[in-house]
C-alpha cells in the first residue's frame, strides 16, 4: 500500500531541483577551491589547498574571520536576550500587548537594503542617532560608519534591531506552549519569580532555545547583506567579515580564492549548527 | 507570569514598553517623513513630520529609478518561486511524512542542508551558465526554488505529520490515486501552513538582494531591492528620493504583512513548541 498511495516517484521533482541548484554547486565547489582559476588565467589548474593556505597569510582574510566570530557572538547573545525579555513582558497581559507584537515584528518583513539605508541615514554624522545624544547631552557624537572603531558596531546594531523581533515571536510560542497548572503549583509551594523562570520557564524552553540560537548562529556566519547595505565592509576593511571577502574575490575575478573561502565558511558553519543542536537536544525534558 | 488583573505594575511596564517601542519607530518614521520632504529638508534626518508635504517624490523617483519595470520584475520572480516552492514542498512533504521510512529519515537530513550552508556562488553561476540562463530571470528563479525548498520541506512535513491517515485508507477503496489524494483531501487540510509558507517565501524572495546581485546583471532583469542599491549609489545627495524608494520596496511586505500576520507568525513559530 505503502508505494500505491505513496508513489517515490513524486519525490523526483524537489529533489532533481534541490540536487541539481543546491547540492551540485556545493560539491563542485569543492573542487573549484582546488583549482587556480581566476579571470586572467587561461588554463585552469589543480592546484591543492594553495588557496586555502594563500587566505590565512591574507591579513584582510583574518580580520574578516574575526570579525564574522564577534559579530556572531555579539548578535546571538543580543538577539537571544532582548527577545526573550520582549517575549516574557509580552506574555504578561498588558494593554499594549497587540500593538506590541505588531509594532515589533516590522523591522523582520523588511529587506536589508531597506534597512541599511535607513541605518545609513540614522548614522551619519547630522543624522538621527547623534541627534538623540545630542538632546541627552551625552558628548560622544562621532561618524559612526566611517569611524574605524565603531563602523562593526553599527552592523551588530542594525541586525539586532532587524531580527529581534524574529527571536521574540518564537519565544512566545514556547512560553504560551506551557501549562498554566505549572506556574500555579510552583506558586502554591511559594515559588518566587526569578525561581519559576529559573526551573519552569528555561527548562520547558529549550525548543526554543535550539531554534533560536541554531537561527542567529547559522545568520551571523553568513552575514553579508547588512555589511553591504550599511558599511561596504570599511573604512578599508575594518568592518568586514568572510560573506563581503567572497563577493570582493569573486568580483575582483579570483574565482578559485572565492570558493575556498566559501567551502571554509560551509564547513564551519555546518560543523558549529551539528554541535550546537546536539547539545540542546541532550537537554531536551518534559515534565 | 500567569493572569492576573490589571496593576499598577503592569501600567508602568505598558509605558515603558510603549516607550521601548519607539526604538523600532524612529528609524521608521525617519524614512516615511523623509519622503515627503524636500531634499534639503530631508537630509537633516530628523524624525518630524514635513514642514510642507511632498507626494511628488514618488512618481519622480518612479520614474528614475525605473520602478515600474523593478515592481513588475520581482511580481513575476516572486509569483513563480512561492507557487513552485510551495506545490514541491507541499507534495514531497505528504510522501515523506506518510512514508515515514528509512528514505524519509535520509531525506528530512537532505533537504535540512539548505537551511544551514550558504549557497555557492561560484558555481552556480557555472552551472547557469552551461543552461544558458545565467542573468535571466528563469536562472535565478531556480536557484531561488532551491534555496527556499528547505524551510517550507521543514514546516510542511511536521505538519502532515499530525495529519490522520484514516482519509487516506477510505481514498483508496474509493479508486482515488495519489494524485487525487493530494490535491482534493491534503491540500486543502494543510491550508494554515501552506499559507504561512507562501507568505514567508514571498517576503524572502521579494526582500532578497544577494542572489540578484550575483545572478542577474542586466538593467532589464532588474529587482526592486536591486533599485534601491542602484539608486543609493547614483543619486547620494537626493535623500528625499533614496527614503521614496525604500518606502515602494518596503510597502508591499507592509501591505502583506498587516493582512496575514497570522500566517506569519504561525509559520514563525512552528518547531518552537517540538523542535
Amino acid at each position: 500500500m505503502q508505494d500505491r498511495l505513496y508513489p517515490k516517484y513524486l519525490l523526483i521533482p524537489a529533489i532533481l531541483i534541490f540536487s541539481v541548484f543546491f547540492i551540485l554547486p556545493v560539491i563542485g565547489g569543492v573542487y573549484i577551491s582546488l583549482t587556480n582559476w581566476d579571470i586572467t588565467r587561461p588554463v585552469i589548474r589543480f592546484i591543492g589547498l594553495t588557496n586555502y593556505q594563500l587566505m590565512f597569510e591574507d591579513t584582510d582574510f583574518v580580520l574578516a574571520i574575526k570579525n564574522t566570530l564577534f559579530f556572531t557572538v555579539a548578535i546571538t547573545t543580543l538577539r537571544n536576550i532582548f527577545a526573550l525579555f520582549l517575549a516574557i513582558v509580552l506574555t504578561q497581559s498588558l494593554r499594549t500587548t497587540t500593538y506590541l507584537r505588531t509594532v515589533f515584528y516590522i523591522p523582520p518583513v523588511l529587506s536589508y537594503v531597506v534597512v541599511g539605508i535607513m541605518f545609513t541615514a540614522i548614522f551619519q554624522m547630522n543624522g538621527t542617532f547623534n541627534q538623540i545624544l545630542g538632546f541627552f547631552n551625552l558628548p560622544d557624537k562621532t561618524e559612526w560608519i566611517a569611524n574605524p572603531n565603531t563602523a562593526l558596531l553599527t552592523v551588530i546594531i542594525m541586525d539586532v534591531w532587524k531580527w529581534t523581533g524574529f527571536h521574540m515571536i518564537i519565544y512566545i510560542a514556547g512560553l504560551t506552549a506551557i501549562p498554566q497548572d505549572y506556574y500555579e503549583a510552583s506558586r502554591i509551594d511559594g515559588a518566587s519569580f526569578w525561581k519559576q523562570l529559573r526551573h519552569i520557564v528555561l527548562p520547558l524552553l529549550i525548543p526554543a532555545f535550539k531554534i533560536n540560537i541554531t537561527q542567529s548562529l547559522i545568520g551571523g556566519f553568513r552575514v553579508f547583506e547588512q555589511v553591504l547595505t550599511l558599511t561596504g565592509g570599511g573604512p578599508g576593511h575594518r568592518s568586514t567579515v568572510v560573506g563581503m571577502m567572497i563577493y570582493e574575490y569573486f568580483g575582483r575575478g579570483f574565482y578559485g580564492r572565492s570558493t575556498a573561502m566559501s567551502m571554509l565558511l560551509s564547513v564551519v558553519v555546518v560543523a558549529v549548527t551539528v554541535v550546537v543542536r546536539r547539545y540542546f537536544t541532550r537537554k531536551e525534558m518534559t515534565y | 507570569m500567569s493572569r492576573v488583573k490589571y496593576t499598577g505594575g503592569k501600567l508602568v511596564l505598558d509605558v515603558v514598553m510603549a516607550i521601548l517601542s519607539l526604538i523600532v519607530l524612529v528609524p521608521l518614521l525617519v524614512v516615511f517623513f523623509g519622503a515627503f520632504k524636500t531634499s534639503g529638508e530631508a537630509i537633516r534626518f530628523n524624525m518630524m513630520p514635513p514642514q510642507e508635504w511632498h507626494p511628488e517624490n514618488f512618481p519622480i523617483v518612479f520614474a528614475k529609478a525605473k520602478l515600474g519595470l523593478a515592481f513588475w520584475n520581482s511580481t513575476q520572480i516572486s509569483l513563480v518561486v512561492v507557487g513552485v516552492t510551495t506545490i514541491l514542498c507541499a507534495l514531497s512533504g505528504f510522501i515523506i511524512a506518510r512514508r515515514n521510512d528509512r528514505l524519509s529519515t535520509f531525506l528530512n537530513t537532505f533537504f535540512s542542508l539548505g537551511l544551514i550552508i550558504p549557497m555557492a556562488v561560484v558555481p552556480t553561476i557555472l552551472l547557469l551558465q552551461f543552461f544558458n540562463i545565467m542573468n535571466t530571470k528563469t536562472g535565478l528563479i531556480l536557484v531561488m526554488i532551491s534555496s527556499n525548498i528547505s524551510w517550507g520541506m521543514f514546516i510542511l512535513t511536521n505538519f502532515i505529520y499530525t495529519i490522520p491517515r484514516e482519509m487516506d485508507e477510505a481514498a483508496l477503496i474509493d479508486g482515488c490515486g495519489p494524485i487525487r489524494l493530494f490535491f482534493t483531501i491534503i491540500l486543502p487540510m494543510l491550508k494554515p501552513v501552506v499559507l504561512s509558507n507562501v507568505v514567508i517565501v514571498a517576503m524572502g524572495t521579494w526582500n532578497d538582494l544577494q542572489m540578484p546581485l550575483y545572478l542577474l546583471n542586466s538593467s532589464k532583469n532588474i529587482t526592486m531591492p536591486l533599485t534601491v542599491y542602484n539608486f543609493k549609489g547614483r543619486y547620494f545627495s537626493d535623500w528625499n528620493l533614496i527614503f521614496a524608494d525604500l518606502v515602494l520596496v518596503a510597502l508591499p511586505m507592509i501591505v502583506l504583512y498587516v493582512f496575514c500576520q497570522k500566517y506569519i507568525v504561525a509559520g514563525a513559530s512552528a518547531g518552537a513548541v517540538k523542535g
